[in-house]
C-alpha cells in the first residue's frame, strides 16, 4: 500500500498542516469541568471529516494528503491517553470515565454522521 | 512582538507533524488494519509518557522541544480519527475488543514510559553518586 516518494511527501505535508491546526483549535476551547475539551473537539471534528471522505466514492483523490496526512495528524491519540492517565493517577475517577466515554461515543457518532453525509454526496 | 514567537512555535509543531505523519504512514502501510493503528497509538503513548514525565519532574527537555516532539511528532504519529472509523467499520464484538485494547494498552504504555524514565534517571543518579 505504501506508494512512492510523492505519496510519502503528501502525507508529510498533510501532517505539517494538521498538527499546527490541532494546536490552534484545541488551544481556543475553554475547559469544562477540568476536562481536556480541546483534544475532544479536534478528535470529534476529525472523525466526522475522515468518515465522510472514507465513505464517499471519490475518496482516492484525498487519501494521502487529507485522510492520512491532515486528518490523521489533526486528531491525536497519545495526548488523549496521557490526559486520561493523569486523571487515573490523580484519582479523578468520574472525570476519567467521562473523558473516555465522551471521546469514544462522540467520535463514533461523528463517524456515523460522516457516513450519512457521504451518502448524500 | 508576539506573532514571531507563535510563528516559531507553529513551524516547530508543523515540522514535528511532517515527520510524525510520515512515520505513521510508513509503519501502518505494512499492516493496514486496526492492529496497525493500535501499534502506533501504543508506541506513541509510550514515548509521550516518557517525554511528559521528564518535562514535569526532570526538566531535561525544554518547552520548545516538548512542543516539536510531543505536540508535533507524537500528536501526528498517533491518530484518533482512523481508530474511530476502523472501530465503526468493525462493528459488534471486534469493535469492543478494539476499543478496550486501545484504551487499556495506551494508558499502560503512558505509565510504562514514565517507568522507563524513572529507571534511567535513578541509575544515572546512582552512577553520579558512585563516581
Amino acid at each position: 500500500m505504501t506508494g512512492g516518494l510523492e505519496e510519502i511527501l503528501l502525507v508529510g505535508l498533510g501532517g505539517a498542516i494538521g498538527a499546527p491546526l490541532r494546536y490552534i483549535v484545541s488551544g481556543i476551547v475553554p475547559k469544562a469541568r477540568n476536562l481536556p475539551t480541546g483534544t475532544l473537539l479536534v478528535n470529534v471534528i476529525g472523525s466526522i471529516m475522515l468518515s465522510t471522505l472514507t465513505f464517499a466514492s471519490s475518496q482516492n483523490i484525498s487519501l494521502h494528503l487529507v485522510n492520512i496526512g491532515v486528518l490523521g495528524s489533526f486528531t491525536t491519540y497519545s495526548t488523549f491517553a496521557y490526559e486520561t492517565s493523569r486523571m487515573l493517577e490523580e484519582g479523578r475517577t468520574i472525570d476519567l470515565i467521562l473523558n473516555i466515554i465522551l471521546n469514544l461515543s462522540l467520535c463514533i457518532l461523528g463517524v456515523l454522521l460522516g457516513h450519512q453525509l457521504a451518502s448524500l454526496i | 512582538m508576539k506573532a514571531p514567537k507563535q510563528l516559531i512555535e507553529l513551524s516547530g509543531i508543523a515540522s514535528g507533524g511532517f515527520l510524525g505523519a510520515i512515520s505513521r504512514y510508513l509503519l501502518t502501510s505494512t499492516i493496514v488494519s486496526p492492529a496497525g493503528t493500535l501499534f502506533v497509538n501504543v508506541l506513541g503513548s509510550l514515548f509521550l509518557g516518557m517525554l511528559m514525565y521528564d518535562n514535569e519532574y526532570i526538566g531535561y527537555i525544554d518547552q520548545r522541544t516538548r512542543l516539536i516532539i510531543g505536540t508535533g511528532f507524537l500528536g501526528s504519529f498517533t491518530t484518533f480519527s482512523t481508530f474511530a472509523v476502523q472501530t465503526y467499520s468493525l462493528g459488534g464484538t471486534p469493535a469492543i475488543v478494539n476499543i478496550l485494547a486501545n484504551i487499556i494498552l495506551t494508558i499502560l504504555a503512558v505509565f510504562a514510559g514514565r517507568g522507563i524514565i524513572i529507571h534511567i534517571s535513578r541509575r544515572r543518579s546512582q552512577d553520579d553518586w558512585r563516581t
